[in-house]
Formats: C-alpha cells, structure tokens, sequence
C-alpha cells in the first residue's frame, strides 16, 4: 500500500552499499523507518530527499515489514540550517530529542507542529540556542514531565514570590518554600520567562533576543528535569559540550544584534 | 542442521562479515570447500597480509604498507597541495580520476552532532600539524555533500582561516550524464551558484 506523509527525516542510516535507512518523523503515521534504495549514489534521486532536517511529502510503500521510500518531494529543504555547524548542532540536538522521546508509531500532530516550527524558525536564522530550549521545555509531557508552572504545586497559590523546584517539579510560592530546601529562587521575570518557554508556541514567539546568563539559567532548569526525572543523555549534547569549550570556532554565521533582556 | 565443527567455524566467520548473513555465509562456506586447495592459502594469506601490513600512514592517515605511503613518498605530486577527504575509499576515487596531482588527508571520518562525533574524534590534530609546513599553499575541502560532510568542512575552513591557507570546497552539482529535469531542487540551486563562465 503507498501512503503519502508529510514528514520530516529525523536521521539516517547507511545500509549495504547503497541504500539509506532513513527515520521519518510524519504527521500522519508518526515515527517510521523506510529504506531508500540507492539513496547513496549521487544520481539517485532519493539521495536529497533522505538528508536529515529535510521537510516534504514523502511517498511510503508499506509492506509487512519497514516500508520502502519510493519519491520525496521537498517542501523545505532547511539549507539554511545545513550551511552554518552552529545551527547544525542546534537542529541536530532537537532532532534526537524528538527520536528519543517517541518510540511508537503513532500519529502525535502537535510534537509535529513543534518539531516543524522549531526548525522553520532556526533556518530563519532565530537564535538556536533559545529555539532548543523552547522545544526542550515543549517536549516535557512528551516525557511524562508535567511541570506545575500556573501556580504553586504545593498550596495552588498563584500570587506571592516564586521558586523552582525539581522535587515537585513546579514553582513553589513563597509560603511553601520549607517543604523542599534546594528549591532555585525566581524573579518575576524569571517566572514570566519560564511560562513562556513552556506555553507559547514557537511560531508566536518572535525575534526574542535573550542575554547569555539567561538562556544559561532556563538550560540548567530545563536539563536537570531531563537528567533526574527522565534520564536521557543526548549524543548531540556531547558535540554542543565541544562546541561550548572552543567559542571561536562555533560563533554563530550572522552576528546578532547586542543581546538584550527579553 | 548440525554442520561438522569446521564448517561451522567457517559459516562463523563468514557471518562476521557485513551483509552477510547465516544463509549466505553457508553458502560461501561450502563454496570454500569446492575451491583447491592453494587457492584457498592464497585466500587465507591475503586476509592475514591485509591485517597484519597494513597501517596507517603517519603524515596522511591513507591506508598503507609502507610508512609514509606511495603518495606522500612521491616527489613528483605537488606538496603545496593537500585535498582531505572523509574515507580512504575517497583517496582511491580520486586516485582514478588521475586529474589531482597533491596530497590527500584522511580525516577518518566527519564530525556528526547526531552522533556526537566531534572534532576531537577525527583526524584532524595531525592536519593542523602539516599545515605547520610552510610550503602548503591550498586545502581542498573533499567532505561528502551531507550534513556531516558540510559540518566537517566548515570546522575545517574556520580552523584553518586565520592561518592565510587558501580553503577550497569541492564543487556540489549535476552528476555527469545527469537529466536536468529529474534533478531536485538542492541540486539545481546549488550547480546554479557554483556555475562558472565559459
């Protein structure tokens, strides 16, 4: 049976001489693996249809087992992100949240929307760093993770001073700061921010210009939900870790404006 | 089906081999036994030859049984020229075009943030070490034309920069005997960009 998908090619894998395992993630069918045959030579015309990032219509022969890639036609091919190892990374980094966090073949159209506008908006040359840490917090009830982050998780209140806390996984207010003693105390921008982060989807976000401290601050909440609650370590992270230890050869292609606060 | 123990040694080994699998492997196996017997020494010899001469070399990484290989040995190639490729089997594609007349670099590899291969996974310290020599003019970027391929080569040309190197990239295209309709539209912008006067 042939399926047509609208999908986006989450990685790939070299198989025999020729052929490429490529991993699509669609909005249809979800996760799935389709051979592309001769997708490794250069006349093949699978061979730039099956590149990772790659955003088109995918025609899938689905059999008993993995299905074939017959055609692909290209709605955005993400160059933009290919031509520049900062964004490179970035997307790459996304990409293997999203493989590691879905493992069934169900159709889950709202991770779709994320995973699209996230890559959209860093091949319009968004900052993507913060578009990362936007899918990251978005991709928290994906992993089971849903943080309390409307009001305290201890007493509901919704006014008062606010902190983080990794053990209720949610903000904690003021009068409820006893119950954990290693909670990260937030300002109300701080708050406003994280909520952002979490609730806003990214196709409304904008050109938001966030100040290095800032982005280290959400990345170090964000991660550590990621590292205690669902204990995943991310290959791409390792090369983001390279990349964080030699700045001079990873500054972003276009410098951006001087950073400022949100 | 149980195999007498040597046969099954061998469909052991066979299947060791990539793409091979146990029925292909037993068929190989009992191939091997219909073949006489110096040709299966030969056979035998040149897989523990292959092991054992064979290394890298130290100024290119290309495989070789002599160190430093033929190439880097050879005083007719131009050593102002050095053109780095991913893979060894890249230094032998290149090698039959007989049109480059440098030195190659084998990286053993491409940087892959998927796979968090970085550049401290590569070859790329003895690289930096040869452009040392004041005598290499030129470095042409050879990567693959994938997301690994272009990473590795913009790391490469970001390194190498500052150092006055003249960096080239090799030119991304229409294949040779390629139909312009059937061509995907990455491919089209890109032969659009690096076309050249004639």
């Amino acid at each position: 049976m042939l399926q047509k998908v609208e999908g986006i090619v989450l990685r790939t894998s070299p198989y025999g001489e020729s052929n490429k395992i490529v991993t699509i993630f669609s909005r249809e069918l979800g996760k799935r693996a389709a051979m592309a045959r001769g997708a490794k030579k250069p006349t093949s015309r699978l061979a730039s249809i099956s590149q990772p990032f790659t955003y088109g219509y995918f025609l899938i022969q689905q059999g008993k087992g993995m299905g074939t890639l017959q055609q692909g036609e290209i709605i955005d091919s993400m160059r933009s992100i290919r031509e520049d190892i900062f964004t490179t990374a970035y997307a790459s980094f996304i990409m293997e949240l999203v493989d590691k966090l879905i493992d069934d073949e169900a159709p889950k159209p709202q991770l779709f929307d994320i995973l699209q506008q996230a890559l959209h908006a860093i091949s319009e040359e968004y900052d993507p760093e913060a578009i990362s840490l936007f899918v990251e917090w978005k991709l928290l009830p994906t992993a089971g993770i849903y943080p309390t982050l409307h009001q305290c998780t201890n007493c509901g209140a919704t006014d008062g001073e606010f902190a983080f806390s990794f053990s209720q996984i949610g903000f904690l207010c003021h009068r409820c700061f006893s119950i954990d003693p290693y909670i990260i105390r937030l300002s109300p921008s701080q708050v406003k921010l994280i909520r952002t982060f979490y609730t806003v989807p990214i196709d409304q976000v904008g050109k938001l210009t966030l100040k290095k401290e800032t982005k280290g601050f959400i990345k170090k909440i964000v991660r550590t939900i990621y590292s205690e609650q669902v204990g995943i370590r991310l290959k791409s992270q390792h090369f983001l870790d390279q990349m964080e230890k030699t700045p001079e050869f990873f500054t972003p292609k276009k410098e951006k404006p001087s950073p400022e606060e949100e | 089906m149980h195999y007498p123990e040597p046969i099954s040694k061998l469909i052991d080994s066979f299947m060791k081999l990539p793409g091979i699998g146990p029925k292909t492997a037993a068929r190989l196996a009992f191939f091997v036994l219909t073949m006489k017997e110096d040709t299966v020494l030969d056979f035998a010899k040149a897989l523990v030859d292959a092991k054992r001469n064979l290394s890298f070399c130290s100024v290119c990484g290309h495989i070789t049984d002599i160190d430093p290989c033929h190439i880097c040995q050879d005083q007719q190639r131009d050593a102002s020229l050095i053109c780095v490729v991913q893979d060894t089997k890249d230094v032998i594609a290149l090698e039959k075009m007989r049109d480059y007349n440098g030195r190659y670099h084998v990286l053993h590899g491409a940087i892959s943030p998927m796979d968090g291969i970085g550049p401290e996974d590569i070859n790329v310290p003895s690289l930096l070490k040869r452009l040392q020599n004041t005598e290499i003019e030129e470095l042409i970027l050879a990567t693959n034309p994938t997301i690994e391929g272009e990473a590795t080569a913009m790391y490469i040309s970001r390194l190498v920069k500052p150092s006055g190197i003249k960096t080239t990239r090799i030119a991304h295209g229409l294949p040779v005997g390629g139909d312009l309709e059937y061509a995907d539209e990455v491919t089209l912008s890109k032969a659009l960009e690096g076309r050249r006067e004639l």
